[in-house]
């Protein structure tokens, strides 16, 4: 290791991570949009997403996008001027956010009901 | 006194092809200093072990090194606040290792060079001094007192993965001047940090904060100059 991480570095290196993962989640979803044809092509889209891994793949996405969206508005917030005493609890809060957002829609996506 | 052991990174240009670890077993007291325990091994066990240091008082920022795996002074480092056992010390990450403990500082240096650290202004000199109100002193108080010794620059991720990138001290000396009342280069200056391997390579990822020994809040003056560029940008753009 090069240096010790802090709360900071983990915080960037999720917003990396999660920023990849839905770069390439949004080149997948245009793909398949872009080539939907019709009514008949939108019924065999719409029967896959009932597949359950699909479903498992749908949550995690929220999971990631979640993830992305809660650290990134903690980094605006910072820019934009938040003092830096709070970068830590902002990163925290962010977490909990993130959590709170992963098991509830988890439990929505997956057939349980909120 | 108590027995600690200092568990060094070295490296010889002339005998060694890699860096190599070696352990000292020295007494210290807890109210000593890192820094203490290279000085009595140098003096007393192997005096070939190299390091820099000059103040021994942090303030001439010479003998930065990497102490348990951070980067910071070792003249400021006490071995009551770092926990018991062996101390790891290795030279400051990021930068070519000279010998032992001694690197290259000089691109870092270039970088602060290339943020102008110098006064720019071409009115003539009043009788005395260009005065300064202590408001105008207050907002670049913390920037000053930066002793340019390298620990943020080594430990900012994105220093290490863009080697061109200005890196934290060198954005922070252009603070200390844009925000200087008496400074008349703010052009310039912005020119000079608002472009890829300057400002927008700062990601606020805040290890530079952890770890400065003068405990200045880089990231938010780094932060203060992007919001400045936002709106420079945006008032050009609608002036046309
Ligand atoms: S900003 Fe802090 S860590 Fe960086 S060179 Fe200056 S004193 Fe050292
Ligand atoms: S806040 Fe900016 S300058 Fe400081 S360590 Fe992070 S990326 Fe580097
Ligand atoms: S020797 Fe001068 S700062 Fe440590």
């Amino acid at each position: 290791m090069r240096h010790k991480l802090y709360t900071g570095s983990f915080a960037w290196i999720i917003q990396r991570v999660s920023g990849v993962l839905l770069a390439l989640f949004l080149t997948l979803h245009l793909y398949f949009m872009k080539n939907i044809n019709g009514p008949l092509g939108y019924q065999s889209i719409a029967g896959m997403m009932k597949n359950p891994l699909i479903k498992f793949g749908e949550t995690i996405l929220l999971m990631v996008a979640a993830a992305h969206t809660l650290n990134g508005i903690r980094i605006v917030l910072l820019e934009a001027g938040a003092p830096t005493r709070f970068q830590k609890p902002l990163f925290y809060l962010a977490a909990l956010g993130i959590v709170v957002l992963s098991i509830t829609g988890a439990y929505s996506l997956l057939g349980g009901r909120i | 006194m108590e027995q600690y052991i200092l568990k060094i990174k070295r490296f010889d240009p002339e005998k060694d092809r890699k860096p190599r670890w070696e352990k000292f077993r020295i007494e210290m007291e807890f109210t000593d200093r890192v820094l203490d325990g290279f000085i009595k091994i140098k003096d007393a066990i192997d005096g070939s072990l190299t390091f820099r240091r000059s103040c021994a008082h942090g303030i001439c920022g010479s003998c930065a090194v990497k102490i348990n795996g951070k980067s910071g002074l070792a003249c400021q480092t006490i071995i009551k606040d770092v926990p018991p056992g062996e101390i790891v010390i290795e030279p400051l990450p990021a930068f070519p290792v000279i010998k032992d403990l001694v690197v290259d500082i000089e691109p870092f240096f270039g970088k602060n060079r290339e943020a102008m650290p110098y006064l720019i202004n071409n009115e003539p000199p009043p009788e005395l001094e260009r005065l300064q109100s202590p408001e105008e002193q207050e907002k670049i108080l913390q920037s000053i007192t930066c002793i340019m010794c390298g620990c943020c620059a080594s430990s900012c991720p994105s220093y290490w993965a863009d080697k061109e990138y200005m890196g934290p001290s060198a954005l922070l000396k252009a603070y200390r001047f844009i925000m200087d009342s008496r400074d008349r280069a703010l052009e310039e200056r912005m020119n000079s940090i608002a472009k890829p391997h300057g400002l927008w390579r700062c990601h606020s990822i805040y290890n530079c904060v952890e770890v400065c020994p003068k405990e200045i809040d880089i990231t938010s003056h780094i932060a203060k100059l992007k919001r400045l560029a936002v709106k420079k940008k945006l008032s050009g753009f609608f002036k046309g």
